[in-house]
């Protein structure tokens, strides 16, 4: 084994029967070619595997595939171990470190025959040709066992896999396996968040990996993104919804293969070998859907195998019955061969008018359509064609059966609940026209502002001022009305404000222009002139600064803008901390359980530390953007929030410990 | 409500469109009750609906109204008010109860109740069973069976349950003592029922007919009998049970027939006197004179009967055997029998009654097996009796394609006035109501009678509740059709599935789509299975389809709306003029979007209908595809109808046929959906819609103050202020109203004032009428 550090395990591989070194870290996978050049050097990000394929335990090679997200390298990468000494036991370190990634990435229900990707080599191949039944439960039971042996490993190994920058303290101390469980659960949601968010993850790697702060610190505060993801997390699936038996989605794009073509359950190639496949889903929907084969199944299962069971059943007249497909049925009947097990179980279909399961009596009157057909009296008539329900007998045991699969789901769906619905059925509810009651009291949300007495008191006393003081309602709405009156009658009269031009001499009697002095007026026109010229200046003034502001700035340099990200980001998050530290929260304690005073009391100083250095950060990067020839005043503005924020604390901070 | 006051006050007739869902039960009770308690002659009202449910809701209307009109100080007293419905519907009896069949609880019930096994029972004790909920009545005052109220059917079924009384004979023989009945359209307008039950109803009675939007049917249907070559079969075996019977009875109580002999001799009137618990059916619209005659002597008695049974049967079935289609009218017929059988018309008319008295007197019980031999026995009524707007139709075979013969004779009614007239005879007012009643000018034409008022109201939104879209192409440009040619072209069904899909995927909660026919849901769902469509549904929605089951009907129902209350969501799959598109709202969650998929015509190669056409074409000038597309349009409006309940309820309307964008088709919608379809809307394609869909959902999602005060939901202050306006013109005109209303309008003047503000009848709550007609009856508070 080739591992060097607790950080960096590095194995010998071939890639494309290159030789070179397969590196792992806490987050990625890469891989370097032993001489430089020979080829390209790969490398990914360890969350974006989604499966691992093992060759076969005792084949020649020792090798591992792994699949990535979207199929990016397409086909994945294929690695052959090459240490002769150790090639098994590299293989197998690797896998147990990609084992909780691929765990957690990979879709957790997948029923293809491949999934099981185990160390142990229980894999099955694509290219068997014998008659092999997976059943899932087996799969399952090898993702399982892997999972949770990877689970082991992991911890085992103290490796920081687990807890990337968890300070590696407490793991070695023995820990009950409950707390280890726990921890182990906390860890993927966290996982999970930070998949999600993708800033969040940037964050993180910056703060924790860069081990800023620890990884409890950053997701103190930040409990309530951990359990919306839990939620989601603990949603189960329910059952689906299609109608077992949907050849068409899986069958979507094979044309031509009509026989034996299930989809679900059996399929026959051309030639002969059939492949059954099963999960333990479709059992249990088998099962679920019709209670007869359950029947069977408890019947005869021990007798005959499992694999003979459904194999037996996927070819009787039984399935094609309960396929229910109108067409189909009705063709091959015939061509099925006989069972002897399944064939005891067919019955005519439920194609008759009145259905055959007995039916409860127990209907809201609302909804009692028979109440109403007695009510009619027997129809007397026949109607004609197109409207005798039932006529198309095939289409009836379709019909039934949709109704059927979706009460099941209903009830499904209900099953945890109970069934709320039905019992108080509200006779005056039926009947009731919202829309016409009154108009109801309106609501109000009352605000919750803290000394509130007070404020009602004050207002209390204010309120007696009113709008205007000393006058009744009378006198305001006479004033008002006034207002309203002259604003309704306004009409602004322009010639009162702008002059003509009266012309640079007056005129005397005669209509001669008398030369002597200039005219009043003119004077007086002259003046609204220039003052007129003056507001155009003014305006156009104003509206190239104002449009200044709004112009495009160059952009920030990539280095310059990243740099000032980071710090921005660094520094709210250690706000954040620090505000969390000291302001007292609701009950009295931290926000985490443990976090005593004592602890939090450590943290405030700590990441008023932090925030101290902030602004020499701010410099720092102000003096980068020198460098780079970009005005530093843009930076310094840009910066300035932060700076004001951090300065809040920090005076803060230091007049809380002038308290102390 | 002024319209409808007008009408009460003339004693005429009236036609009204309300927009469903804008509380028109409620206005229609309100008005009326108060009318009916501030007039001291107690004039009854009869409200009419169409199915269970809707009776149900209607009982409960009123209860509340009566609630609150008590709050408001009114005294009503004893009002009572009932609903009826069947046995099955109603029955206590652990045993009978449990039959599913409406016949089978009836026979039954009569086996524990008629009069005969009561007289022995009673006799002697324990020899019969008798029911002894039926019994306990026996114990109540008559007429005070149940304290006065109202009270819906499961009141009176919980009711009967806590004193042990029967529910249906409680309100049976309370009917001649209520003052409001609530009950589905057949039991006043069905000769064979009404007769029953209705007899007693006084003329001064006011009818409300609601959701009558298909009460033309209603009164074709009970008029017309189909005759299958099973019934015939099963009729000839209980005649010969019968004559079995009476052998055994001459040997035994041959005095019981003497006497039959006898009665039957005096006339029918007296041998048919009249008996609650016999529901063997009862003269269908005999006149009087015809009832006081004496029965034709080659019938009176029993065994010349049966063999005159026997021959009219045989004589069926030869006529089956025919492999043509026949069509000939009554008169022919009997021209024909009378040949062959030398049956005459006269006897033949007193078939029914005949056998409902040999029934009585041979003390049968299961007459359920009668069944066959009531309707041959009707049939022989009806044909003997009807002359004209009727026609015998034989047709050999079911479908055009058919090889195997299965003969039925329709005898079938062409004019819906024939069943109705008795009750515009009978009744001074009666009142016809519905969401969508347009064209309103075809009723009277079809019922054949003169309306004093006829009224379309429109809605008052204060936002645009619902969004009707016509989409007549895919999104490939396809166009869409439900026509007969194209409907099962598969780039139709797939449009129409992608329809399905997009909307499954766009809207919330539930979505409803209806088909115009059982034959072609059934041959597109399981087409829509084999492209996949479903299982795409699937993933968005729950899926559920009306089956010809009732009871399985209901049931996948309750689940329907259980999905969409839980937010699963749903689609049920349904029929126009099917079970559920009659009387099952789908309002707010229960269906956000209803989707018409192809227009609902009837099938239009029936031979029924043919002669229907023709019959309106020659008696009322309707040309055939006038006819046809009203027919088809009132149950798409019905369908479409179905989503929209109260102001704050919103839905979208998808009409998916290309012919809905033609204008003849859309004039003959309702209003108050008409004005919706903008010129925009109504070509569409199915990727415009579904954004239009989005646009709309997201936009009416909006919270909204749904505060209808001022716009339609007027205060006191607000009708006050109308009225001083309307006061003043109307002073000019009350010389001339006062003259029009007659001698009441004196005293009821200010009235007539207050109503005519009321012009938006849909408009009003409960509460602001209610208020105002508490002020009706209490002219003091005024």
């Amino acid at each position: 084994m080739a591992g060097e550090t607790s950080q960096v395990r590095r194995f010998d591989a071939d890639f494309k029967k290159v030789p070179g070194t397969l590196s792992v870290t806490a987050t990625h996978i890469a891989w370097v070619p032993k001489t430089q050049g020979a080829m390209d050097r790969q490398n990914q990000a360890m969350d974006r595997a989604i499966n691992m394929l093992a060759s076969k335990a005792g084949s020649k090679s020792i090798s591992l595939k792994i699949l990535f997200k979207d199929d990016i390298p397409a086909g994945g990468l294929l690695f052959v171990f090459s240490n002769a000494t150790s090639k098994e036991e590299d293989r197998k370190s690797v896998q147990d470190i990609l084992i909780p990634f691929v765990a957690v990435n990979k879709n957790p229900i997948t029923n293809t025959s491949a999934s099981a990707g185990g160390g142990s080599g229980s894999a099955s191949a694509s290219n068997d040709t014998s008659n092999v039944v997976t059943p899932s439960t087996s799969a399952a039971a090898a993702v399982m066992s892997a999972n949770s042996r990877g689970k082991r490993k992991a911890e085992d190994d103290g490796t920081p896999t687990s807890t990337p920058g968890g300070g590696g303290g407490g793991v070695s101390t023995p820990i009950s396996p409950a707390v280890r469980a726990q921890r182990k659960k906390e860890y993927k949601l966290r996982q999970k968040v930070l998949e999600k968010n993708p800033t969040l993850r940037m964050l993180h790697r910056e703060l924790v990996i860069g081990k800023q702060i620890t990884e409890e610190e950053f997701w103190e505060g930040r409990e309530a993104l951990i359990q919306a993801e839990e939620m989601a997390y603990a949603q189960k699936p329910g059952r689906q919804s299609r109608l077992l038996d949907d050849r068409f989605e899986l069958d979507a794009g094979r044309k031509g293969k009509s026989t034996g073509g299930t989809g679900v359950g059996i399929k026959q190639a051309e030639n002969g070998p059939v492949v059954l496949k099963l999960s333990k889903e479709l059992t249990r929907e088998i099962f679920e859907e019709f209670p007869v084969v359950q029947d069977a199944y408890a019947k005869y299962v021990p007798e005959i195998s499992e694999t003979e069971f459904w194999s037996r059943y996927f070819t009787s007249q039984l399935w094609e019955r309960h396929r229910a497909s109108v067409r189909k049925s009705a063709v091959d009947e015939n061509a099925r061969k006989k069972d002897d097990i399944f064939d005891q179980y067919l019955e005519e279909p439920d194609w008759n008018i009145q259905p055959r399961q007995s039916l409860p009596d127990d209907v809201e009157r609302y909804l009692d359509l028979a109440a109403t057909e007695e009510d009619h009296g027997e129809s007397i008539t026949v109607r004609d064609v197109t409207m005798q329900a039932g006529r198309e007998r095939s289409a009836l045991p379709l019909i039934r059966r949709f109704n059927d699969h979706s009460k099941k789901l209903l009830r499904a769906a209900d099953a945890n609940r109970g069934s709320g619905y039905g019992s108080g059925f509200d006779l005056y509810n039926e009947i009731d026209l919202e829309d016409l009651h009154g108009p109801a009291q309106e609501t109000t949300i009352a605000l919750d502002v803290q000394d509130s007495d007070e404020m009602a008191d004050k207002q209390g006393h204010e309120d007696n001022a009113g709008v205007l003081t000393g006058k009744t309602d009378e006198e305001i709405q006479e004033i008002a009305a006034q207002s309203t009156k002259i604003l309704s009658t306004f009409t602004p009269n322009f010639a009162s404000i702008c002059l003509p031009n009266p012309g640079y001499h007056t005129t005397d009697q005669d209509g001669n222009p008398v030369i002597t002095d200039p005219n009043p007026a003119y004077k007086a026109f002259a003046e609204q002139r220039d003052a007129q010229a003056a507001a155009f200046h003014v305006v156009k003034d104003l509206h190239a600064r104002a449009n200044a502001e709004v112009a495009i700035n160059t952009p920030f340099p990539e280095q310059l803008h990243e740099q000032m990200r980071s710090c921005h980001n660094a520094a709210s998050e250690f706000l954040r901390q620090y505000w969390s530290a000291i302001l007292p929260t609701a009950n009295g304690i931290g926000t985490l359980g443990h976090s005593s005073l004592q602890a939090k009391e450590a943290k405030a100083i700590k990441m008023s530390g932090y925030l101290k250095s902030t602004e020499n950060k701010v410099k720092a990067i102000v003096e980068t953007s020198v460098i780079l020839g970009f005005d530093p005043e843009r930076v310094r503005k840009a910066m300035a929030p932060t700076v004001g924020a951090v300065k809040v604390a920090l005076e803060r901070e230091a007049k809380r410990i002038k308290r102390v | 409500m002024a319209d409808l006051k007008t009408t009460l006050d003339a004693g005429g007739h009236c036609v009204l469109e309300m927009p469903s869902g804008t509380g028109k039960t409620v206005s229609l009770l309100s008005l009326i009750v108060s009318y009916m308690q501030f007039y001291p002659t107690k004039r009854k009202l009869i409200y009419c609906s169409r199915t269970v449910p809707e009776i149900e809701k209607a009982l409960a209307e009123l209860k509340r109204l009566m609630e609150y009109r008590a709050e408001m100080g009114a005294n009503d007293g004893e009002f009572r008010g009932l609903g009826l419905t069947s046995r099955r519907n109603l029955c206590l009896h652990p045993e009978v109860s449990k039959e599913k069949k409406g016949k089978m609880v009836d026979s039954k019930c009569r086996d524990l109740t008629s009069a005969f096994a009561c007289e022995k029972g009673r006799a002697n004790p324990g020899s019969v069973p008798l029911c002894s909920y039926h019994e306990e009545l026996n114990n109540y005052e008559t007429g005070n069976l149940i304290p006065p109220g109202i009270y819906t059917i499961d009141d009176v079924k919980k009711y009967g349950k806590e004193k042990g009384v029967c529910p249906y004979f409680t309100i049976r023989r309370m009917l001649p003592f209520l003052d409001v009945v609530i009950y589905s359209f057949h039991y006043l307008l069905d000769p064979k029922v009404a007769e029953q039950v209705s007899a007693e109803m006084s003329k001064e009675s006011i009818v409300v007919f609601d959701e009558a939007h298909n009460i033309d049917n209603v009164c074709i249907e009970s008029l017309s009998i189909d005759l299958t070559r099973p019934v015939l079969d099963s009729a000839a075996r209980s005649v010969n049970k019968i004559s079995d019977r009476i052998a055994e009875m001459k040997e035994t109580d041959s005095q019981k027939l003497e006497d039959e002999y006898k009665k039957l001799v005096e006339g029918l009137q007296e041998a048919n006197d009249h008996r609650e618990d016999e529901d063997m059916l009862v003269s269908p619209v005999l006149s009087k004179d015809m009832l006081d005659e004496a029965v034709p002597g080659n019938i009176r008695k029993a065994e010349h009967f049966i063999a005159f049974l026997k021959r009219f049967i045989e004589y069926l079935k030869t006529r089956m055997r025919v492999l043509h289609v026949v069509a000939e009218t009554p008169q022919s017929f009997l021209a024909h029998l009378k040949e062959i059988t030398y049956i005459e018309k006269r006897p033949l008319k007193f078939a029914a009654e005949r056998l409902t008295s040999l029934v009585r007197t041979l003390e049968l019980t299961n007459i359920d097996e009668h069944y066959s031999l009531q309707l041959v026995a009707s049939f022989g009524t009806l044909v003997a009796t009807y002359e004209k707007g009727f026609l015998l139709i034989l047709e050999p075979y079911e479908t055009e394609h058919a090889t195997v013969p299965n003969p039925i004779f329709h005898f079938t009614c062409l004019d819906p006035s024939l069943a109705i007239a008795p009750v515009f005879e009978r009744f001074s007012s009666v009142v016809i109501t519905s969401g969508t009643i347009s064209p309103l000018d075809m009723y009277p034409k079809i019922l054949q009678f003169r309306p004093v008022t006829e009224q379309s109201y429109p809605m008052t939104l204060a936002r645009n509740a619902f969004l009707p879209m016509v989409i007549t192409r895919g999104s490939d440009q396809v166009p869409i059709s439900s026509r007969f040619e194209v409907r099962n072209d598969p780039a139709v069904v797939r449009n129409f599935g992608s329809i399905l899909i997009d909307m499954a995927r766009t809207v919330p909660d539930g979505v409803v789509a209806f088909f115009p026919s059982y034959l072609y849901m059934e041959s597109i769902v399981s087409a829509w299975y084999d492209m996949g469509i479903l299982s795409e549904v699937w993933k968005h929605k729950l899926l559920f389809v009306e089956t010809p089951d009732a009871m399985e009907t209901s049931i996948a129902l309750r689940n329907y709306r259980e999905a969409c209350n839980n937010g699963r969501g749903a689609v049920l799959l349904s029929v126009a003029r099917g079970k559920v598109s009659e009387g099952i709202d789908f309002d707010h969650n229960y269906g956000r979007a209803v989707i018409m998929f192809g227009i609902p015509y009837q099938y239009t190669e029936s031979r029924i209908l043919k002669a229907r056409l023709e019959f309106l074409r020659d008696n009322h000038r309707i040309r055939e595809n006038d006819y046809l597309t009203f027919d088809a349009m009132r149950h798409a409006a019905q369908c479409v109808g179905r989503v929209l309940r109260g102001k704050t309820d919103w839905g979208l309307m998808v009409f998916a046929d290309k012919r809905f964008a033609r204008q003849d088709k859309r004039s003959k919608l309702p209003k108050w959906i008409n004005a919706y379809i903008t010129e925009a809307h109504s070509n569409l394609s199915t990727d415009v819609a579904i954004s239009l869909a989005k646009k709309f959902i997201r936009q009416i999602s909006q919270p909204f103050d749904h505060t209808q005060t001022g716009i339609s939901l007027w205060t006191l202050e607000d009708i006050e202020r109308r009225q001083l306006q309307d006061k003043e013109e109307a002073e000019r005109a009350e010389n001339e109203l006062k003259t029009a209303m007659g001698k009441n309008s004196n005293r009821n003047g200010g009235d007539v004032d207050m109503e005519e503000d009321d012009f938006r009848m849909d408009d009003y709550d409960d509460g602001v009428d209610e208020q105002e007609l508490a002020m009706m009856d209490l002219p003091d508070d005024m």
